[in-house]
């Protein structure tokens, strides 16, 4: 615009009175201000998401990792570190003793067994959750690429952040494929889209009905 | 409005506990994810700015002092983040028609498509600036503080982002009037 007035009442070096007087005669300053003030108006109203499904679960699975790396320092007396380290290399030479008087058979057992065991049985229930979201996800599949209504692209934005927290999972798990948080959070989420998806089928086959 | 018992949450916080934080996290969640959405215009991008600065926040929980207040602490981060993101884009979003929350049932809801697709094409600063001046209603010396900018400059903004949204929209707005 070329009136100089608009910006000048805009950048407060002049005041309101003075730009309304200006306006009875300056037909560009108007137009300019009632199109401001409705695109002001508009621009409130443009909606926008107030959830993010498992957007916190995210955030407290990279904090937990935090966790797991930065343990709180505890400050003790000088005195208590030593009582601990003699106490440690007391044990340590116990436990050392034992270990080699120990049959050779005995010593030859994997450690971790329990926890191999353990991360076998969680793999067993993630197999079958990806198994039976396959099969939800082919059925499902044809309606949400078919739904073009709110709930649909509720449903599919959903499904999106699931997909995307099972990635992250994932990705953790690459490196770390014990961490039993993670394990948590993961099925969390195969659950969640076994839930979301049997959800959407359910509404699929009530409108059906109602049709 | 502030947490009822926020001093108490943020020392758990200080310790580390989670489950402090989330109640922190939920207590301003609808706010900040209008606030990320608003100025970068995707779900996918808004939830990640998010998760960023809470994370941020997180970390950072042990350095707050409460010379200034956890809410506008937290809004800062959030800001600052979205704007960070902001301007390291390459090129303006578009906004994806599927990601518009609300449904096209009349003209005014078009028309907001449109203010919407103009507003995401808008020059980093301005867009922070109208966003959060506009949109979001924080003042302009709030915007200025968050956005580490002079309040001339949030001002000098704001009129040339109405003026480049008038341009983009003028014909279509006139209509309107």
């Amino acid at each position: 615009m070329n009136c100089q007035a608009y910006r000048e009442y805009s950048m407060g070096d002049m005041p309101a009175i003075e730009f309304d007087t200006h306006c009875e005669s300056c037909r560009e300053c108007r137009e300019a201000l009632a199109l401001d003030s409705l695109i002001e108006d508009q621009a409130r109203q443009i909606q926008v998401p107030t959830t993010a499904p498992g957007l916190w679960d995210r955030i407290a699975l990279e904090a937990g990792q935090d966790q797991k790396v930065v343990r709180p320092r505890f400050a003790m007396p000088r005195s208590v570190w030593q009582v601990a380290a003699s106490l440690v290399f007391v044990i340590g030479l116990g436990l050392g003793s034992l270990w080699l008087m120990q049959p050779e058979e005995a010593s030859r057992r994997p450690r971790n067994l329990l926890a191999s065991d353990a991360l076998a049985h969680v793999e067993a229930v993630e197999d079958e959750y990806i198994a039976a979201i396959g099969e939800l996800e082919r059925l499902a599949e044809p309606i949400i690429a078919a739904g073009n209504t709110e709930l649909h692209l509720r449903y599919r934005a959903r499904l999106e952040t699931i997909d995307a927290q099972i990635r992250r999972c994932q990705a953790v798990l690459a490196e770390d494929n014990a961490n039993a948080h993670v394990r948590r959070y993961l099925l969390a989420a195969y659950q969640d889209k076994t839930e979301t998806l049997t959800q959407l089928l359910a509404q699929a086959a009530a409108s059906g009905r109602d049709a | 409005m502030p947490l009822a018992n926020e001093t108490a949450l943020i020392q758990r916080c200080q310790r580390g506990d989670l489950a402090a934080f989330e109640q922190i996290y939920r207590h301003h969640e609808q706010r900040f994810l209008a606030i990320a959405w608003r100025m970068l215009d995707t779900r996918d991008e808004a939830e990640d700015a998010l998760q960023d600065a809470m994370l941020k926040a997180f970390r950072s929980m042990g350095k707050f002092r409460a010379d200034s207040s956890l809410s506008t602490w937290l809004h800062r981060i959030v800001c600052n983040t979205c704007y960070d993101r902001l301007r390291r884009r390459k090129a303006a979003t578009l906004v994806d028609l599927d990601e518009v929350a609300e449904p096209l049932t009349d003209d005014d809801a078009e028309m907001r498509v449109h203010l919407q697709q103009a507003i995401a094409g808008l020059p980093p600063q301005l867009k922070a600036c109208f966003t959060l001046h506009i949109q979001e209603g924080f003042k302009q010396r709030e915007v200025a503080d968050m956005l580490g900018i002079q309040e001339g400059t949030v001002k000098a903004n704001v009129f040339h982002a109405k003026g480049k949204l008038r341009a983009a929209l003028n014909e279509r707005l006139k209509g309107w009037t």
